[in-house]
């Protein structure tokens, strides 16, 4: 089962119908099945059916801000009230759920007032279950009248199919389509457009994965290469070094000449790692720089940064009510005040350059010229170190070369050497190729490995990019398409279900009228015929109704205006014997004329008792006698309402047919 | 109450016309039947968007082609 809704009563005060306490409890929580409330014509009965659903919609708290009339349309006229109230008390699966509308006629506004066992709250807020059922266009459902029946079979009004599919929640589909479009956006982001060209990206991908693959064994096979000649050298070095040996006459000045280049190189080394030390105090290396910086700290002395004064004075001045010159400090010289603080050192700024014109001052104040002096002599010294290094080079080469003149071994060894020695070289310009890091080339040019690794990572990102775009895409459209679908079929199921309902029943009213509904295309479409008399719409609508009330198994009210009025007595009774079975709780609004060849019927086909409730004016001239027992009698302001099936059967007002 | 059989139905003859699993018209079919009940609200973004994710992911894509 799905909502059971009940309406458990009503109250009015100050509202264009007459004041009443209406309670339609049976006993305990439980409410009467059948419900008649016979209301003269004049009586406020459109008001009240109106009243009704606006409490039941919440449509007034919307309406009243742009059409106050309507508002005031409800305000009672003798007396003229300012204001008014109208109470709807509900039963929600056995919870008590109260609508109150307070209505201000003088500002043209109701507000409203939800009252749950979970607290009160202002405002129209039923329970999430509620929400489908109680919204304007679809309480006309529950609370009908004849207007709705005709809107049933009018081709320009789509009723009946807003009804089975508000009824049948299909509108969800749209909802589900709705975030799967979103989740599609939001998964792909800007990609969303981009869906072509995959082959292109993919060839980019496998060409540059290709070049990689290449580059990448040739420099594996260069370096083999590399280190073979290296060995070879090596080799050389070592046949040549003892081939030199052998040669006593050069043995021992090949000795003494590369113990004195290896000494000379040692010098050159230690020199350098003094003049390195000294080139780290620049304003001792020359006259130029120490009195650049003494200048400096000159110019940041006139700056005279104040002690206090720096950014964080201001901020606290801004957070005054009076700056210190007096002058009010309000919003505006506030943020201005704050903006130029940041124009402004920070005390930790002030700090940093004080402390680097200390600096300057104990280290560039005190210099001597005896300070310059000492990097003349370093440079001297290194410079001298240098060519005492590269005479005793020239004094080693000098040797091997005698040495070689005279041995045709050696020479035959120092030309493999020379040789050697053009080839690694050109090995290593051969392995350089593979760092080049030129962006200008193209694919196919560069040998570049690690430009290549990145421009397959990046043509790799995008290859992955457009296929997550694609497959979300593919899966959207699949999903789309179900979706659709899905609607289509059930669309189309229920309709066929709800038509041959509708009909079986159409035909236990009216057997012999030979009007069936022959689709739902936005309305009732009646087979063979454009329409049907009065009595006969208002037969298709309760049929309809009726069907789709069953079939979603939902336990709604079903208020009903004049049932039975433009109906032939004869259908009445068929009339009167289905409305019980319309809900478990129907409502009728009636006046006298429409009670014969129905209440009779409508009692036997109710299997339980009906509560018969009279409610008329005090201006009304009636007939019938008011019972006497205290119970059955309420009296209010402008009204009386007779709880009483006998007084209900016998009254009538005069004028009323 | 469960979704009514003729909306499962349409569900599922969707999915079947579309050669996608089974579980997904199960998805989508017990989501609408927990609003249906009212024991999850449409208007649950959370919910709904967890919906979409499964639906997604259940979905079962032929291979891709060439463009």
């Amino acid at each position: 089962m799905g909502v059971i809704l009940r309406i458990k009563g009503w109250r009015s005060r100050g509202l264009r119908c007459p004041d009443q306490d209406v309670n339609l409890i049976r006993t305990g929580n439980s409410c009467f099945a059948v419900s008649l409330l016979q209301m003269p014509n004049g009586t406020g009965k459109t008001t009240t059916l109106n009243l009704l659903r606006a409490a039941l919609s919440g449509s007034l708290e919307q309406r009243a801000t742009d059409r106050p009339e309507v508002v005031r349309s409800y305000r009672c006229i003798e007396p003229l009230g300012e204001t008014g109230e109208f109470v709807l008390e509900l039963m929600l699966d056995e919870r008590l759920l109260t609508i109150k509308m307070n209505f201000n006629f003088a500002s043209g506004t109701v507000a409203y007032e939800t009252i749950q066992p979970s607290g009160h709250t202002r405002g129209f807020h039923p329970p999430v279950a509620l929400r489908r059922f109680l919204r304007e266009g679809f309480v006309n459902f529950f609370v009908f009248d004849g207007e709705l029946a005709s809107n049933l079979l009018d081709a320009n009004h789509t009723n009946a199919q807003d009804a089975i599919e508000d009824l049948f929640q299909l509108p969800l589909f749209t909802r589900v389509k709705d975030a799967v479009a979103d989740h599609w956006l939001k998964s792909v982001g800007d990609s969303a457009t981009e869906t072509k060209g995959l082959t292109r990206r993919r060839n980019r991908v496998a060409t540059l994965e290709d070049r990689l693959a290449d580059l990448r064994k040739e420099r594996k096979q260069a370096l083999a290469e590399y280190s073979e000649l290296n060995d070879e050298d090596s080799r050389l070095h070592r046949q040549f070094d003892e081939r030199l040996r052998q040669q006593s006459r050069f043995a021992d000045r090949v000795r003494a000449a590369t113990a004195a280049a290896s000494e000379a190189e040692a010098a050159v080394t230690a020199k350098n790692a003094i003049l390195l030390d000294h080139i780290r105090r620049p304003h001792a290396l020359t006259r130029h720089f120490s009195n650049s910086l003494l200048a400096f700290k000159d110019n940041l002395d006139r700056v005279r940064l104040p002690e206090s004064a720096a950014r964080e004075f201001f901020e606290e001045l801004s957070r005054e009510d009076v700056c210190v010159c007096g002058r009010d400090i309000g919003a505006t010289e506030q943020l201005c005040i704050r903006e130029r603080a940041a124009q402004y050192l920070g005390s930790d700024e002030v700090g940093r350059i004080n402390a680097i014109k200390s600096d300057i001052e104990s280290y560039v104040g005190n210099i001597t010229h005896d300070a310059f002096a000492t990097t003349k002599t370093i440079l001297d010294d290194l410079a001298r170190c240098r060519r005492d290094r590269q005479t005793m080079i020239n004094e080693l080469e000098l040797a091997q070369r005698d040495a070689v003149g005279e041995d045709p071994e050696l020479k035959s060894v120092r030309d493999k050497l020379t040789a050697l020695s053009a080839r690694i070289k050109a090995k290593q310009a051969e392995l350089s190729a593979f760092d080049d890091n030129d962006e200008q080339k193209n694919d196919a040019q560069t040998t570049g490995i690690k430009v290549l690794e990145r421009r397959l990572k990046e043509a790799s990102k995008k290859l992955d990019e457009m296929r997550h775009t694609m497959d979300m895409k593919r899966r959207k459209e699949l999903l789309d398409g179900i979706l659709d679908e899905a609607l289509v079929r059930a669309r189309l199921q229920l309709n066929s279900a709800v038509v041959r309902s509708t009909n079986e029943r159409i035909a236990e009213l009216m057997p012999f009228n030979s009007i069936f509904v022959s689709d739902i295309d936005r309305c009732l479409r009646l087979e063979h015929r454009a329409g049907g008399s009065v009595g006969e719409t208002m037969c298709v609508a309760y049929a309809f109704l009726s069907t789709i009330f069953t079939m979603t198994q939902h336990d709604l009210p079903f208020v009903v205006d004049s049932p039975a009025n433009p109906i032939d007595i004869a259908v009445r009774r068929e009339v009167a014997a289905l409305l019980p079975k319309l809900s478990n709780q129907l409502i009728a609004f009636t006046i006298s004329a429409e009670r014969q060849g129905f209440l009779d019927r409508l009692e036997k086909a109710a299997q339980c008792p009906v509560q018969y409730i009279t409610l008329y004016r005090t201006t009304h001239v009636t007939t019938g006698t008011v019972p006497e027992a205290p119970n059955s009698v309420v009296r209010t302001r402008d009204g009386v309402m007779v709880l009483d099936r006998a007084y209900f059967r016998a009254f009538h007002v005069e004028g009323e047919d | 109450m469960t979704l009514d059989t003729r909306i499962s139905t349409a569900i599922q003859g969707a999915v079947r016309n579309a050669d996608q699993p089974p579980d997904l018209a199960s998805i989508l079919s017990t989501w609408m039947g927990r609003v249906m009940d009212g024991a999850e609200s449409a208007d649950n973004r959370d919910a709904l968007m967890r919906l979409v994710d499964a639906l997604y992911d259940s979905v079962q894509l032929p291979p891709i082609e060439e463009d």
